[in-house]
């Protein structure tokens, strides 16, 4: 009975540490994630809707999430940038198949080419989710930490 | 398809709670032991200046303004096994900063030590004096047996006794140099190595930020004593900064003087 009183004061403790750190997750995250990551689209000279396709959302308690969600024309193209692709053939779709017969493209030069299939040499990936998230979980880390830290100082001042 | 990173944050301070909370339990059931072994006993909460009123069943603290306001010694209050407790005993004295109490403190200066400090040593003192009676019980049960078996006085008789001069002797050795290893190995002793303190570690007040923060989250640790500096102190009494809190033996605010460098 009479160690109660520790328990509830220990438990009232826990809970409001662990709602601080759920009320602020997205914001520390997007400060210590999702920043750096934009700065790192910006510096590969990746476009503006690349810019926008990348957010931070809140999964569950203390749990939140950092999406690249990228559709173009209603294909998403966000695992493709991030991690690449092998070298493939491409082929026309042909005219039974609501295409055309032929590829068509230019070049440098604005010289017309065309061909039924090309191949392509493939594609490394810009790889900067996951570089993002590896140079900074521990700033990630840390300032939950500190902000931790402050928020017990201001709690124990007041 | 979507890239998605998750990210969870699971901080140590919850685990060191967590691991607070367990020990609470621990406690909690060593105090019921205890209460149905030791007749007598006075309730936990009455040791800590709370009075339960008999109409309301409401739990009030008469200590703050009664007993100390009236200028009482802390000593006056005894324990369930009738030990007194106070004047020399860090019972009765707040643990705050160093434990040393200021010459006219406030009344709420005298109330300041942390419950669970308090409990946990009732219930340490109350084990002990438990295994104590258990202990003289299961000794005298022994001899009993012994002597009922004639086992002494036959042994005497059967030549045995000109062996025990030498015997005494070599057990007189033998406690002599555990005593004098049990001296040299102790915490803060000549051949002290595992509980060497680092004084300057302790009274660091430049301490960086982020060690601060280290020390706090338990990700760091400072192996310091709980005695006062200078004084010869048992080994039960030096530890680290984590298993300080966890013992019990100071709690947060403590933690983060000494993260400071103001133990």
């Amino acid at each position: 009975m009479s160690l109660e009183f520790s328990r509830l004061r220990l438990d009232n403790a826990s809970q409001r540490i662990m709602k601080f750190i759920d009320e602020n997750i997205v914001g520390w995250t997007e400060e210590e994630i999702l920043n750096p990551i934009l700065d790192t689209v910006r510096s590969l000279g990746l476009s503006q809707r690349v810019q926008d396709a990348i957010s931070v959302e809140k999964t569950d308690f203390m749990k939140a999430e950092v999406i690249f969600d990228l559709q173009i024309d209603g294909t998403d193209v966000s695992d493709l940038l991030e991690k690449g692709f092998r070298p493939h053939e491409i082929n026309a779709r042909g005219k039974d198949m609501n295409g055309a017969d032929w590829l068509r493209w230019y070049d440098e030069s604005g010289k017309i080419h065309f061909a039924q299939k090309v191949m392509h040499p493939g594609f490394i990936g810009y790889h900067f989710m996951e570089k993002g998230y590896n140079d900074n979980e521990y700033n990630l880390q840390r300032r939950v930490e500190r902000e931790t830290e402050e928020f017990l100082e201001k709690e124990r001042l007041r | 398809m979507v890239i998605r990173i998750p990210i969870e944050v699971q901080t140590s301070e919850s685990t060191e709670i967590r691991e607070l909370l367990d020990r609470i339990d621990r406690a909690e059931g060593k105090l019921s032991t205890m209460r149905t072994a030791i007749p007598g006993r006075t309730d936990a909460a009455t040791l800590l200046g709370f009075e339960q009123t008999p109409q309301t069943g409401i739990t009030r603290d008469n200590n703050r303004f009664s007993r100390t306001a009236l200028g009482v010694s802390e000593g006056a209050r005894t324990t369930p096994i009738g030990t007194p407790t106070g004047v020399g005993s860090d019972a009765a004295l707040p643990r705050g900063r160093g434990g040393v109490l200021s010459g006219s403190g406030a009344p709420q200066d005298l109330v300041r030590q942390n419950q669970f400090n308090v409990l946990s040593d009732e219930v340490t003192s109350l084990e002990q004096e438990f295994n104590k009676i258990a202990g003289i019980g299961t000794t005298a049960v022994g001899a009993i047996g012994s002597f009922t078996k004639g086992g002494v006085l036959g042994l005497l008789s059967s030549g045995v006794a000109k062996l025990i001069p030498p015997a005494l002797l070599i057990l007189l050795a033998k406690q002599i140099f555990d005593m004098v290893l049990e001296f040299m190995l102790q915490p803060g002793g000549p051949w002290d190595r595992k509980f060497k303190r680092d004084f300057a570690n302790e009274y660091n007040t430049l301490r960086s930020r982020d060690q601060k923060g280290q020390l706090r989250t338990g990700q760091q640790e400072i192996r310091l004593s709980y005695g006062p500096i200078g004084k010869r102190v048992k080994s039960y009494d030096v530890g680290n900064t984590l298993s300080g809190v966890k013992r019990g033996l100071f709690n947060e605010d403590e933690l983060s003087y000494i993260s400071r460098g103001q133990p």
